[in-house]
This record gives C-alpha cells, sequence and structure tokens, in this order.
C-alpha cells in the first residue's frame, strides 16, 4: 500500500476519534485532543483498520501523522 | 449479533479497589463520608506516577481517591472528560504471567510493572483493554 493511501485513511480514522481535522504534518503536541488516552484509542482503532499490530515500544514514539503513516507501512511491508 | 467468548479473569486475580480521579481529594473524601467511607492507612504520593492517593473504605468496594501532583498530567485526560471512576485495580499473583494473559486478550500495556509507594512498594502495572477499561495489577508479595 502506498503511503499516501495510508495517509488518507490515517486522517480519516483520526478525525473521527478527535473530531478535528487534521494534515500530513500535524504533531500530537500542537492537538489539544491527541492526549494520552486518545492515543491508546488511535493505536488500537489503526490496528483494527489496517489489521496490523504496532509493537509496545513503538506507540510511544509516535509524535505525529509522519511517524504514524511511517509505522504502518513498514507493518504493511512486513505481512 | 456477536458471538464473542466472554473474556474470564484468571482465577488468582482479585479485586482490590476502584481507582477515581479528582481535582481535590480534600473535597472529594467528605463526600464519600457522607456514604459512609473512611480513609484507610495514609494519604500517599507517588512522584514515578505523578499522583497524590488515598484508600478509603466503607458501604461499596474500596475507592483509590486520586489527584495530580502539581506539574503532573497524569489523571488530566480523565478529569478533562468528566471521567472519575477510571480503573479497577486487581491483586495477581504473577505480574508476567499476568501480562501475558493480558497481551493474550489483546490488551496493551501502558505503565510497565513499576515499584508503587502505595502497595509498600509491590509491582504494580497498568493495561488498557481494546473497549477503554483500565486495570490496574497489584503482584502479592
Amino acid at each position: 500500500m502506498k503511503k499516501i493511501e495510508i495517509e488518507t485513511r490515517v486522517l480519516s480514522v483520526l478525525k473521527t476519534i478527535l473530531g478535528v481535522d487534521l494534515n500530513s504534518k500535524s504533531l500530537r503536541e500542537e492537538i489539544d485532543e491527541w492526549d494520552s488516552l486518545k492515543h491508546i484509542d488511535v493505536i488500537f482503532s489503526l490496528e483494527d483498520e489496517f489489521d496490523i499490530r504496532f509493537e509496545e515500544d513503538i506507540v510511544n514514539d509516535i509524535v505525529g501523522i509522519v511517524s504514524l503513516v511511517d509505522s504502518i507501512h513498514i507493518l504493511l511491508n512486513k505481512k | 449479533m456477536l458471538n464473542r467468548k466472554p473474556i474470564s479473569l484468571p482465577a488468582n486475580f482479585e479485586f482490590h479497589h476502584l481507582g477515581y480521579a479528582t481535582a481535590s481529594i480534600s473535597i472529594e473524601s467528605e463526600l464519600l463520608s457522607f456514604l459512609g467511607y473512611c480513609q484507610e492507612g495514609e494519604t500517599f504520593i507517588d512522584t514515578i506516577q505523578g499522583v497524590k492517593g488515598c484508600f478509603y473504605n466503607g458501604s461499596g468496594p474500596r475507592i483509590e481517591l486520586l489527584e495530580n501532583l502539581p506539574n503532573s498530567h497524569t489523571l488530566t485526560p480523565w478529569l478533562k472528560n468528566g471521567i472519575k471512576f477510571y480503573h479497577v485495580a486487581y491483586t495477581v499473583s504473577n505480574m508476567n504471567e499476568s501480562l501475558n494473559w493480558a497481551k493474550n486478550q489483546r490488551a496493551r500495556i501502558i505503565v510497565d510493572p513499576v515499584s508503587a509507594v502505595a502497595f509498600s512498594g509491590r509491582l504494580i502495572s497498568f493495561i488498557i483493554f481494546r473497549n477503554g477499561l483500565l486495570i490496574e495489577l497489584i503482584e502479592n508479595n
């Protein structure tokens, strides 16, 4: 799957969960709605969306859309 | 209709308390006293978790009142959303086995096992299930 397609789906999922529009450069620290509790919801929802499983140690390294898309891209390529 | 096998807790899980997030323990404890609750033990400060807390016993399940330490935001996501009862705590006989059980239920560890001042240094860990249920595990000696 191409990164642009991943990004589109990621932004759609996050809009549903956070209720705000994000873009490809959005960072967690800039989005009040993207707190630690919502972050877990984001991770669970993206795992379901892409049928993947994030490693425990990667979850805290995800700081924004770019790192989310990169992580998903890597996981999809491993499948 | 969903036909999922219900999750059953391992036999060694024993209920310990409900975690209750508050902006003010002093105000909340006064309200709990109206329900017949009394403080159990000393108030504690856990700088690792960034919280101040104390336990209350009374007419219902044991409650752990918790508030953020100054400059800590541990409880803020729950407080911001008006969620007071936010975790269920169980004592477990073996932390590693319990965490493996949780992983097999597709839960996620959000706080790795760490010593907790509230339990005389015993290990605690927090896991969250996919429905948002937060569980604290407390290892028995």
